[in-house]
């Protein structure tokens, strides 16, 4: 049986070895700058006291150097950060785009389907090795996406912060599983590599910022109200959602509404007599709201790869 | 003799386009190897892959082996081997692969066999299937489909694309494989010549009907060609007018126990010109059917001044 799988998975990456490659090669490029950058940025030994005043924004002349030198390294690691941010796009549609299409494209599949009974097989064979690959390679891209926030910024608690959110950890996988699982749909209905690539790309990142949205307005009914005065304001650690107005019996109104239950609410010189407070999720609940999201992503992704089996069942080959 | 592939009233029409096949009623024996010709569009791919349940019928019905293959596709899948028009060999692949790849798609699978067939070919297994030749990909796709140990093969013009030795080459394997195994093979080809060599029966689809469905051997004691010239247009047997490459017409007749020919009534056929080869019973029967297209072409439609 292990034998029998291991032959799967052996055929399968040699079918996509060049998009298996370059997959594997630019995750392990990635993941070897990350750690040389955050071995690197952890050596300059920036201290937690080494910080520019709040007030002021100086430095203690102690430390100028060591935070000119952390600046410096920070600066030539942003491309790998920026990489790492497109790394599971590329990953979900370099892998998810020809595992399908480019069968039907090149007409594979008469043969596959002749010799396999159940296309339901046939389809597992192909996609479930891919999508591991998919989400091992951007589950460690994205553990060193956040080994290499954590050195950028060595005074914040990563569990308890939402600091890189959606750029690091456990989202990277489930946003480039649910981008392959959209390409090989998309594959499967259109059966042509190229168009698959383009609309899987627009289908992949519609269906990601509507989990976004979605998600967001979920947490807005979870949002903390925090009021911004000069002695509080929201910490990095939390997620801004949005910033509300304070009416004298406590309720919370968007300016549009603001206007509307008092038109001359902005003709004072001084600004608004109201407060202004922000709705925010504190950093602490960063792994719920994280984990929220990844489950639903990978759902979503589920749902794509059974709607694409579906149509593989169906339709015909070339 | 056990039909093992049916066609009861077999239709096919895809979205947008005339009839590719209509009122089809066709019923290959088994243990046979039936040739399948007609011209291009003729509807014999269709036929085939219908038969292999990659085409729902649009009207009538196929089985394979008793089985409808729309609604029992994976048992129809099961009991046929299939080599499509062109060879779907997987490039990136060696032919050890292709056959490791047929291991874990289909259970039972004989990959002794199928290797000892690529063997036999000289066609190195470590080889990638985008360095061999196209004769060798059909031999490659013929021997997978071997290895199947199906009963029924069905070859979708796998010879279209091969030299006149790899055309050869392919038909003994298939050929020996057939008699030595008890399959049963259905051939969609252009080639007639290698049809004369290979097949024992031959149906001839044209303009989406059954022209003809004999075995070979019946084929040819059945029909006869004459100068068109010396030969009256619409004398009972008459088939169809073809030219030569010769620029000569000839006409095929059909005799013999058709029941409409000369020679009917249990009489042995009249000596009347010469015996037709195949190409050319093929070929009358094609141009009768184009004839008649023609003439319901021109016929006017009623209610319609011309």
């Amino acid at each position: 049986m292990i034998r029998r799988i291991a032959q799967i998975v052996r055929l399968t990456f040699r079918m996509h070895r060049f998009e298996v490659g370059a997959v594997v090669v630019l995750g392990a490029l990635l993941v070897v700058g990350s750690i040389i950058a955050s071995w690197a940025l952890a050596n300059v030994g920036l201290g937690p006291d080494c910080q520019p005043n709040f007030e002021t924004g100086e430095l203690p002349e102690s430390c100028i150097a060591e935070y000119e030198t952390f600046n410096r390294i920070a600066s030539l690691a942003s491309p790998i950060s920026a990489l790492m941010v497109l790394y599971p796009i590329i990953t979900g549609l370099l892998i998810g785009g020809p595992v399908i299409a480019r069968e039907i494209e090149r007409g594979t599949t008469s043969l596959a389907w002749s010799l396999s009974p159940s296309r339901l097989r046939w389809f597992l064979h192909r996609v479930v090795p891919m999508a591991i690959l998919v989400v091992a390679m951007t589950f460690i891209v994205g553990a060193a996406a956040e080994h290499l926030t954590r050195a950028l910024t060595p005074e914040t608690d990563l569990a308890a912060s939402f600091v890189g959110f959606r750029f690091r950890g456990v989202l990277m996988a489930t946003q480039a599983f649910l981008l392959a699982s959209t390409a090989v749909t998309v594959g499967a209905l259109f059966g042509r590599a190229v168009p698959t690539f383009l609309l899987g790309l627009i289908l992949g990142m519609l269906t990601i910022v509507a989990v976004g949205l979605l998600h967001r307005e979920i947490l807005l009914e979870e949002a903390v109200v925090q009021r911004q005065d000069e002695n509080t304001f929201y910490s990095n650690d939390d997620l801004y959602l949005d910033s509300r107005l304070e009416l004298p019996d406590g309720r919370l109104v968007t300016y549009e509404e603001l206007i509307r239950i008092d038109p001359r609410a902005f003709e004072s010189e001084f600004g608004p007599q109201y407060p202004n407070v922000s709705l925010i999720i504190p950093g602490d609940r960063y792994r719920t709201v994280e984990t929220r999201e990844a489950a639903a992503e990978l759902v979503l992704g589920l749902v794509f790869l059974v709607g694409g089996a579906f149509v593989v069942t169906r339709r015909r080959p070339t | 003799m056990t039909a093992v592939l049916e066609a009861h009233g077999y239709g096919k029409r895809y979205r947008g386009r005339p009839w590719a096949l209509r009122g089809l009623d066709l019923a290959v024996p088994e243990g046979s190897i039936t040739a399948l010709v007609g011209p291009n569009g003729s509807g014999k791919s269709t036929l085939i892959r219908g038969w292999i349940g990659f085409e729902p019928p649009t009207e009538g019905r196929l089985s394979i082996a008793g089985i409808d293959p729309q609604r029992h596709r994976k048992a129809a899948v099961m009991r046929s081997g299939y080599v499509p028009q062109q060879p779907a060999l997987y490039r990136e692949l060696t032919i050890a692969e292709h056959i490791e790849l047929a291991i874990t798609f289909r259970t039972g699978f004989d990959a002794p066999l199928a290797k000892g067939y690529v063997e036999r070919l000289g066609i190195p297994l470590a080889a990638q299937a985008n360095q061999l030749s196209g004769g060798e990909q059909a031999q490659v796709g013929l021997a997978l489909a071997l290895g199947t140990r199906a009963r029924i093969l069905l070859l979708d013009e796998p010879l279209a694309s091969l030299d006149p030795l790899a055309r050869r080459e392919f038909l003994h394997v298939l050929v020996t494989a057939v008699r030595g195994g008890g399959h049963t093979a259905l051939l969609s080809s252009h080639v007639i010549t290698d049809i004369e060599q290979a097949c024992d029966r031959l149906v001839v689809l044209g303009r989406g009907r059954t022209l003809l469905d004999l075995s070979v051997e019946d084929a040819l004691a059945h029909h006869r060609v004459v100068e068109a010239a010396s030969w009256e247009p619409g004398r009972p047997g008459t088939v169809g007018t073809f030219p030569t490459t010769t620029d000569e017409r000839l006409t095929l007749v059909r005799v013999g126990p058709s029941g409409d020919g000369p020679g009917d009534s249990g009489s042995p056929a009249p000596l009347i010109g010469r015996a037709a080869t195949l190409e050319e019973v093929v070929i009358g029967h094609l141009a009768a059917s184009r004839r008649r297209g023609q003439l319901e072409a021109d016929e006017p439609v009623p209610g319609v001044a011309s």
